[in-house]
């Protein structure tokens, strides 16, 4: 890969040291959910900007500015999308922890400068440093301890659940229904998607392609990472990562990430 | 020029104290978080209305009376009427720029799209 002197490749391992370490300078990674908000707004003093369609206008979520006193969202996920919100924040926090140094060695002094460089940044070098911001970002919102604790916990409701219902049988004869009983178990924490805590007008609450912005999001994150689980795994961790969703209030495909990272899986009966 | 946003910086540190981050602060006292944000960081004179200066003031929790009470609407009155023609000069303007940046449908950032972010953040 074609790579500017000064990006550094940090493998997932390197980026969970410096997210645990950068948590815990600011006493965060115990409480769940992390305040990602406060860190950024009152404690680093970074403008936190509402930017009115700024994925329509320029198909980014959110940015911060070079001088990092700025972060810039686009207003809709700023009022409506509270899990991808704070996602977003991580990121752009993730930038400015992890390519600080990268940036500084082009020595931007104006706009011409600043035109060559973003032009100058090469596809596979794009793809790098957005996967390295979603890493941090994912390991900054998802505390490996609380994660552990939480998905035991379900783990263990999952097998209550299963051993209720197929006391005695072997796990080849209930593994199909089990499987389909764990995809329509209700989570019991609603919905973690519709958090809607402004008022708004009623201009802008029509419905937008949220989806594929996710899948902007995270989908260079999870590419090649999952293992070969059993359906009973696979079907019980995406039960699992919707329950904790709302605990963690991120997106479910961050703790996803982190418990095949982390080899969770292999709580799962 | 900008001019120096004292009222704003004094909105900003008394929203901090009080230990709301500018979105909480906006969701709890149902203001406008980029007409704040644009208040805070002086791109935006304080409002001439002297009802909505007094909603500002009760929001971060000033007490009619009090020094600080009369401190908000004196700074607010020395900042009054000053409205910055340049929002942002062209070198605050070129530290606003993304650290990074990349559009999906063009591999390539152009020249016409910096220019166009750059429009917007005037504003902004």
């Amino acid at each position: 890969m074609a790579q500017a002197p000064g990006l550094r490749f940090f493998s997932y391992e390197e980026i969970r040291k410096i997210a645990d370490d950068y948590a815990s300078r600011y006493g965060l990674g115990k409480d769940i959910p992390v305040d990602v908000d406060k860190l950024v707004d009152n404690i680093l003093g970074i403008n936190v900007i509402p930017f009115p369609s700024l994925f329509r206008s320029f198909e980014v979520n959110a940015f911060i500015s070079n001088d990092f006193s700025k972060i810039y969202v686009d207003e809709y996920l700023y009022q409506n999308l509270e899990p991808q919100y704070r996602f977003t924040v991580a990121h752009e926090l993730g930038h400015m922890v992890l390519h600080s140094g990268y940036y500084k060695q082009f020595k931007i002094d104006g706009l011409a400068s600043y035109v060559k460089f973003v032009s100058g940044v090469g596809e596979d070098e794009y793809k790098l440093i957005e996967t390295q911001a979603n890493h941090f970002a994912g390991l900054f919102l998802v505390p490996a301890a609380a994660l552990r604790e939480h998905f035991t916990e379900q783990a263990k409701d999952i097998v209550r659940f299963i051993s209720s219902r197929y006391k005695g049988q072997r796990r080849d004869n209930y593994l199909g229904t089990a499987v389909e009983l764990i995809a329509r178990k209700p989570t019991g924490r609603g919905n973690p998607l519709r958090v809607s805590p402004f008022p708004r007008s009623p201009q802008k609450s029509r419905a937008r392609s949220s989806p594929s912005r996710t899948n902007l999001m995270i989908g260079a994150a999870t590419k090649g990472a999952t293992p070969p689980w059993n359906p009973l795994e696979r079907q019980s961790t995406g039960h699992i990562c919707r329950s904790l969703s709302p605990i963690f209030n991120v997106h479910h495909q961050p703790i996803q990430i982190r418990i095949e990272r982390d080899g969770l899986v292999k709580l799962i009966p | 020029m900008i001019t120096k946003p004292l009222f704003g910086e004094y909105f900003k540190q008394k929203r901090i104290e009080k230990g709301f981050t500018l979105r909480e602060f906006c969701r709890r006292f149902a203001l406008d978080p980029g007409n704040i944000s644009k208040l805070e960081r002086g791109m935006m004179p304080p409002p001439e209305s002297q009802e909505k200066l007094e909603e500002y003031a009760r929001a971060l929790g000033f007490k009619k009376g009090t020094d600080e009470w009369y401190q908000f609407f004196d700074l607010a009155a020395a900042c009054k009427g000053v409205i910055p023609h340049e929002l942002m000069d062209d070198e605050e303007l070129v530290k606003s720029l993304p650290i990074i940046f990349r559009t999906f449908r063009s591999k390539k950032v152009s020249k016409k799209t910096v220019d166009d972010l750059i429009e917007r953040l005037k504003k902004t």
